[in-house]
Parts: C-alpha cells; structure tokens; sequence
C-alpha cells in the first residue's frame, strides 16, 4: 500500500470550463467506461492484436445505437475517449464525438474525455468546444492540482465550472479472494482466515477524507458476471462507484447482440440499479464501537485495510472529534500517530476513565518496556495501550485491537462467513441499522449469522435478486441473532429498532 | 540441543524415562525401536463402520458399533460425560467445510451426543480449546454448526472452552503416573470433573507427529493460559492468544511457575520426540474411557489446510474403542501405515516441507508404541479383535496418498 493509494482517490477538482456541473450533481453520476472511435482502435492495436470484432466495435462505437444500450438504466455517465495518438487521428476522434456527446446530451447522459494524463489548456479548449462535460484522468501522470493552474486561464470570466476526477485505477485493488498454493488451498495458518482484497475499507476513507463521490476506475481481469456485481457491490456497499468497464468480449458482443453480451449487460444494469434504488443508504452514518483517526500514511492505510478484514465496525474521526462529545457509545479509540494537544489528551483520558480503551503511539508521552512492542495499562475504568511505534505492523495491530475490544464487544459480528466482509452503518435517527455483506468467493456464503447487540423490531434482507425478505430475528444470550440464508454476492441486512 | 545430545537420546531413553518405565513393570528395549509392548497391555476390541457419508443414518450405524464394543449405558448411565473434540486451526480447503476435513464434522458430534443420551448421561460437556477468548459455541457457530441442534441432541450438552480457567475458580492439577515429561498438568477443572471421558477426534496424518487420532487429539487439553508462549512467567495469563510451540512442542521455556515444570529441562527439545510423550503423559493424566475416530471424510498428508499438499479425501471409516491405543492401532493400519513403525519409519517419517537436516531431522516417535510401553493398552494387531468390518476391507491408504506429495 502506498501513499498515493490514499491520495490518488482524493483528487476531484473542479475547474473552470463551458458547461455547468455543480459538485452536488457529481454524486448523481453513474459512470461507465465507454471506449471507442479510431484513436481506441489505434491505442489497442499497437499494444496488442485486436480482433476484427473488436476493432469494428470500437471504431463504430460513437454511433447513436450505442447510447441505446444507456436507455432505461442507472448509466448516465459516459467516459470516453478524447485524446493521445497522432493530431490527425484525434482531431477526427474529437469531430465523431461532437456529434456523439451533442446526442448524449440530448438524452440527459453526460459525457466526459477520459485522458490519461493531464488535459492541456488546449485539450480544455477542445473538450468545450466538443461540448464535453469534464475529464476523467486516469492513470499516476497527473494529479488534479496540476490540472487546474494549465486550465484556469481559458475561462476565468465565464464562472462556470468544468470537473475534473481522478480515477483511483491502480489505488483501488480488484476485489476478491487470493489464492496461493498450487493446488488452490487458501493460505492460511492454524489461526488465519482468508486473505480478501476489498475496497470497502478505502472507499469509506475516500468518502471520509471529502466530499465528492468515491469512484474506484480499475478494470477487471478476468470477467464473469458475478465479478461484475462484485467490483459494483464492493464500492456501492461503502458508498462509492466502481466505474463499469465492460471487458473486450462485452463490447463486441453488445455491438453485435450476442445472447451472452445481453445477458452479461442486463446483470450489470440490474446490479446498478439495485443501489441506486437503494441510494439513500449512502445517507447513513458508518456505526461501529472503535473510531479511528485515520493517518494519511501506508501504515494507517494498512490499518484501515486490515481492521476492516478482521470485522470490527469503526467509525472514522476528525481530530476535533476527539475533544468533542463524538467519542461517546464507542469502546475504543484508536489514534496511532496523532500527537496530541493537551484538551485531545484531556478528552480521551476521561473517555479511559469512563472504561474506554485507547490506543495510542510514543507521543502519549509513556515508555513501553524494553522488548515489548506495546504496553497495556489500566487507567481508571478502562486501559490506554502505547505502542512503541506509530509505524506498529498492522497485522500484529488489527489483531491487538480484536483481542482488546473483545468479539463480543463488536457490536455486530458475522458468523460462517469467513470471505464475507461487511460495512455497518445507521440512518440519522438510529432507528434502522444497515449491515451490507460483501462476498469475495466465487460460492455463496450460506447460512450466515448475525448477531447485534441492541434490540431490533424487526429485519429484512435486501439481495440482488428479487425482493427483500423478512427475517426471524431470535433472542440469544449473546445478543440478537438473525440467519441470512444466502450472500451471493451480496446482501444487506435492514434491522428496525 | 547439540548433536551428542540429540544422539543419546536418539539411541536410548533417558535414565528418569528407564527408571519410570522399568517401575511400572514394563520391558524396555534400547535402540531406535526404544519402546516395546509390555507384558500384557490390555488390548481392547476395536469397531470398525462403513459409511456412506455424514447425515440422518449416521446415528443408527454408530450405535451399533458402539454395541460391537459393549454398548453404552453401562458407561454413560447417569454419569457426566465430558467429550474432547477435536477443532484445532482454522481456514478452510476451498470447496470443504471444516468437518468435512479436519474437524470432527457436527453430525458426528450430534450424533454421539444423542446417544450418549439416550444412553443415559445426566450431561454431556463438549470441550475443545479456542484462541482469542472465543467461546466453543461461537467457535462452531462461526463454522457453520447447527449448534442449536447439537445442545438440543440431549437433554444437557454444554460447551467448554479449555483454553483458559474460564469461569471456574481453579484449575485442576492432574498427575502423571509414569511421565516421559511432565510429572502433571494443570488444566480446565471440566477434564477432572468428569465421570466419562471421551477423545472425539479426526482420524488424519499430521505433519509434525505423522498422525492425529485419538491420543494425539489429547495435545489440546493442556490450556494456552499455562502452555502457551505467552503464559506467565509466575501465573497462567487468562488472556492468551498463543499457541503450545514453546512449552510443548519445542521446551524452549517453562510453564509459568505455578505450574509443575517438566521433569528434564534438559531432554532432547526435538518436536518429533517431546510431542508424543506429551500427547501419552496427557493420556495418563486423564485417561481416555472410549475413542472415537471421525474418518468418514477427513484430509491427507497434514492436519489441515495451513499444510502444503493436503487435501481432502474421503475413507468413509469410523473407528471407535473403549481402549485409545488399540483403537489408534487399529486406525493406523486402515491407514495404510505399521502400527508398530518405529521412530522415522512408516507414519512417522513425518511430513514437512524442508529437507531432512542433523539439527532438524523429519522423524516423530511412535505415540501409540510410548503409551503401550507405559502399559495404556496394547499396539500389536494381532492381539486386538477386530469387530464390524474387517481392516482390509476399511482400508484406504494414506499412506500411499502421502508418498505421491512432493516433498
């Protein structure tokens, strides 16, 4: 994990263009790769042979039929191909989207030139002239903030805006579960569980960290339709968007109407609008009894990655949290790499005393033992843990934070659901609490149990197929418990108070 | 452990262990086949079924071969039955539950449970250690058990977490009549308080002892509070989180000194020679009343997924005894293995990934020839009956299964 990973998804910038597209309307905006015209048939060709199907789809994709496959679902934000190749070459590409974007606009759909590196002053100038609606950089070259002094000058006095996004293609990670021995055995240990690459964890960072939509720009390798739901439910579950991008055989199977190509396209429509019928979720407040302040570092990314795959539920925290009433129905505080002023000391020592656990690095100001990486102290009702090292392994974290919290302590906790990773939040009122579970295997995860603390009236559980279903909630020592029969894919778990 | 060492103990048994051995009547030989059977251990019958699968008939067929062994209400009747699983790890192989590989599978447990019911146990406690202060049940729970199923197959099961002293005010110091290295074990007060002891366990290889059945299963009853590398110095930690490599399986410290240390510090440190003995000096500590062996379906070449090149297989077996070494005997050779293979040879050229080194070599002592030697029951075939179906007609090799991994 690296820095630019935390960063590079940061990067949405508004900037100074033709056409209006207030930062609110941003977050309306279900986007979709669509690649197309001769500068796409040349930038494949000369990395590799293209078919002839493909190159016929490519080449006649910025037809108005192809805006036809945008009819009657979620898609309303098109990424197109707008630059790089010889001048010739774009100047023609740039004239076939003039019309295109003209049509794409007339049915609502907004369009934006994905670029992969910086959009000139005068690739600016043309996407106005084109009509274009922003850009969409893809790739490490730029950052916005490079974008926008090149950009500034061409429209100052118009007052409208132009966004550009940065797409997080290589921050994000392909979701999944990776396998490592030979005969597909997942590596594990007598004490281990799978290891699952999610982006769960990054997008609620993202989402955090600012204000605009989360997209997550990575393509996908291999492509079934169940990885198709899973990159869409693993960013929607935190409240961000996986930019669809349909892998070669979709597009040229959609361009010729293959049987398969539908089918493929009617899954991943349908998966789309299941969140976006569902969009309010986005609304509620990540719920959980550890908070964490993030630190913009590789280590505080692993740890925000690794916390999340052990299934603690965490809230995320500003500083000025901590010196708040914020830290209250929270059993832990983790704030590891903060160097805390004193009403921040002061704060989360009456959060100690009142029986909370803080975890918290050198700068707390006490020595951890010789040979020790940690050390663990009552204080008060409840315990401060000092790490000796900010920087601390965050495997070695995550579970240090598991085993003090205590697993009945979570709040929520899954149970046979071991490539199973959820998100928990609850609307504003605290009424309904929501538990999305994300399946990162390629089976079903069957029989899952729930068990919360608290007491809920009532659950349903919301899948992509079909409608949702109410569940038997059962009162156990432990809590409440509900069985989810099935997580395909994914499923969320509505419970009523 | 430097090579003299290593050599001595490699060729002769200590003198404590001769001594040991010598007072309790048995014949001990020198040499790499260090141990042999004693004048008469006793040498219970053996069951051994068939079975199609797990399921709804698996009760039905196991109370029958609980009947080739005497039945079980003389046993059970209005006694407490505590019955230690055999749930070690975690991980998955893909496509497999855990008791379809390297668990005793949920229905097994459900079905002994019931007729150790019907058979009139007035409670039935399920024990297994955890990690991580988990509960048994949500241990099962999280893989997928019907554990409401398994508490209601009669009319009182609990579910005992050993790993810790849990909620119980002490624990319990049992002695080792003839240890090979722990004089006693301080353990959860559920292995004392027991009328009927079971060890339910996976019949399947592992990598460093060349087997797990029933004995071996008994290496988990010592808790991580006492045995495990972050126990105390002066007490048990009743917050572990560690495994028993460095008090048991290696001797590299001592359990905390509150406990009864082992008689040698100095004794050979080898894995392959200290985990046996311990698995027999916890057998005699807490002697096994009835073995269960769950090899219906199970794994090869390793304990569980964490093992390079183990897979799943399916032998279709249940092999049970009132006695744990003639039952593990017995096993062995369904196996595919000598029961009576000695130090290195057969099973107990155990599995690792490394090549064979001076300083660390790739043999295991023979577990059921140790227990034999301590007069816990006899590992020669030919003095076992053989009840239900005959070995040969049980048999799947495993031992053929081992030699294909690549090592």
């Amino acid at each position: 994990m690296s820095t630019m990973r935390i960063l590079s998804g940061l990067a949405i910038t508004i900037v100074l263009g033709a056409r209006s597209m207030p930062a609110a309307d941003l977050d309306r905006l279900v986007p979709v790769r669509w690649p197309g015209g001769p500068l796409e048939v040349a930038r494949r060709a000369a990395l590799k042979p293209v078919s002839p199907e493909l190159a016929a789809a490519l080449r006649n994709w910025y037809q108005p039929r192809s805006l036809d496959r945008l009819r009657h679902t979620p898609l309303n934000c098109i990424l197109v191909t707008w630059s790089g190749g010889d001048a010739a070459m774009e100047r023609e590409q740039q004239r076939i989207l003039r019309d295109y974007s003209c049509e794409a606009h007339r049915r609502d759909i907004t369009v934006m030139a994905l670029v992969t590196s910086s959009p000139t002053a005068r690739g600016v100038a043309d996407a106005v002239a084109a009509g274009l609606d922003g850009f969409v950089v893809d790739g490490e070259a730029a950052s916005a903030d490079q974008v926008a002094p090149a950009t500034r000058p061409l429209a100052p006095d118009r007052g409208r805006e132009l966004p550009v996004i940065r797409l997080s293609s290589k921050a994000a990670t392909v979701p999944g579960i990776r396998l490592f021995s030979e005969d597909g055995a997942v590596q594990a240990t007598p004490t281990s569980e799978p290891w699952i690459d999610s982006n769960l964890w990054f997008v609620r960072f993202l989402r955090w960290v600012s204000s605009q939509p989360a997209w997550l720009g990575y393509s996908l390798g291999t492509t079934s339709d169940h990885e198709y739901a899973r990159a869409i439910a693993d960013a929607a579950a935190a409240g961000g968007r996986w930019v669809v991008a349909p892998d070669d055989t979709l597009i040229s199977g959609l361009f010729e109407g293959t049987p398969a190509a539908e089918r493929s396209w009617r899954r991943i429509v349908d998966t789309l609008r299941f969140f976006e019928d569902h969009s309010g979720w986005r609304q509620f407040s990540p719920a959980g009894t550890l908070g964490i302040v993030p630190q913009n570092t590789d280590s505080g990314a692993e740890n925000l990655n690794l916390i999340a795959r052990r299934k603690i539920p965490y809230k995320l925290l500003t500083r000025a949290t901590l010196s708040g009433p914020g830290l209250h129905r929270l059993n832990a505080v983790l704030a590891l790499g903060c160097v805390l002023n004193e009403s921040e000391k002061a704060a989360l020592r009456d959060f100690v005393e009142s029986g909370g656990l803080a975890i918290v690095g050198p700068a707390w100001g006490r020595s951890v033992p010789p040979g020790e990486d940690f050390d663990v102290r009552p204080v008060g009702a409840g315990r401060v843990a000092v790490y000796r090292n900010d920087e601390a392994d965050s495997e070695t974290l995550s579970k240090d934070v598991l085993h003090w919290i205590g697993r009945e302590n979570l709040g929520v906790r899954l149970f046979h659901a071991p490539t199973v990773l959820p998100t928990v939040s609850e609307s504003s009122d605290g009424m309904q609490l929501l538990v999305q579970m994300v399946n990162y295997a390629t089976e079903p995860a069957e029989a899952v149990m729930v068990r919360l603390a608290g007491e809920y009236q009532s659950a349903r559980v919301y899948g992509l197929d079909g409608p949702p279903v109410a569940l038997e909630l059962e009162k156990s020592e432990r809590g409440i418990e509900v069985k989810v029969p099935a997580v395909p894919v994914y499923a969320a778990l509505l419970l009523e108070r | 452990m430097c090579a003299r060492l290593r050599r001595r103990n490699r060729d002769s048994m200590s003198r404590r262990e001769w001594l040991a051995a010598a007072g309790a009547g048995l014949t001990v030989l020198a040499g790499s086949r260090e141990l042999c059977a004693s004048a008469a251990p006793p040498a219970d019958p053996v069951s051994i079924g068939k079975y199609p699968g797990y399921g709804k008939m698996l009760a039905e067929q196991l109370a029958g071969q609980f009947d080739h062994i005497g039945g079980l209400t003389g046993l059970m009747r209005g006694k407490t039955v505590t019955v230690k699983l055999n749930l070690t790890g975690s991980g998955r192989f893909p496509g497999y539950t855990e008791g379809q590989t390297y668990w005793v599978h949920p229905d097994m447990v459900g079905a002994c449970c019931y007729l150790f019911g019907k058979a009139g146990a007035k409670r039935i406690r399920l024990v297994e250690g955890t990690y991580e202060g988990e509960t048994l049940y949500d241990k099962m729970l999280d893989a997928g058990w019907d554990v409401k199923a398994i508490r209601s197959s009669a009319p009182v099961v609990e579910f005992v977490q050993t790993s810790t002293r849990g909620a119980a005010k002490r624990y319990s110091r049992l002695k080792v009549p003839h240890p090979y290295i722990f004089p006693a074990f301080d353990v959860h007060p559920a292995y004392e308080d027991t009328d009927v002891f079971v060890s339910l366990a996976k019949l399947k290889e592992h990598e460093e002892c060349g087997l797990t059945l029933s004995i071996k299963n008994m290496f988990g009853v010592p808790p991580i509070s006492i045995y495990g590398d972050d126990a105390g110095v002066e007490e048990p930690n009743e917050n572990p989180r560690k495994a028993r490599e460095q008090i048991m399986h290696y001797g590299n410290r001592l359990p905390p000194r509150s406990a009864p240390p082992e008689l040698d510090p100095k004794s050979e440190r080898y894995e392959g020679y200290r985990v046996p003995r311990i698995c027999v000096d916890v057998m005699m500590s807490r002697p096994i009343d009835l073995a269960i062996l769950d090899g219906i379906e199970t794994c090869t070449t390793g304990e569980g997924p964490w093992v390079s090149g183990a897979k799943h297989v399916q032998p279709g077996v249940v092999v049970l005894g009132r006695n744990a070494v003639t039952t593990d005997t017995v096993a062995a050779s369904v196996m595919g293995f000598d029961p009576r293979a000695g130090r290195g040879q057969g099973a107990f050229k155990v599995i690792k990934t490394h090549a064979e080194t001076a300083d660390d070599p790739r043999w295991a002592d023979n577990v059921m020839l140790l227990a034999e030697s301590r007069g816990l029951g006899s590992a020669v075939l030919d003095r076992i009956e053989v009840r239900g179906l005959p070995i040969a007609r049980a048999r799947f090799d495993f031992a053929a299964l081992r030699k294909t991994v690549a090592r």
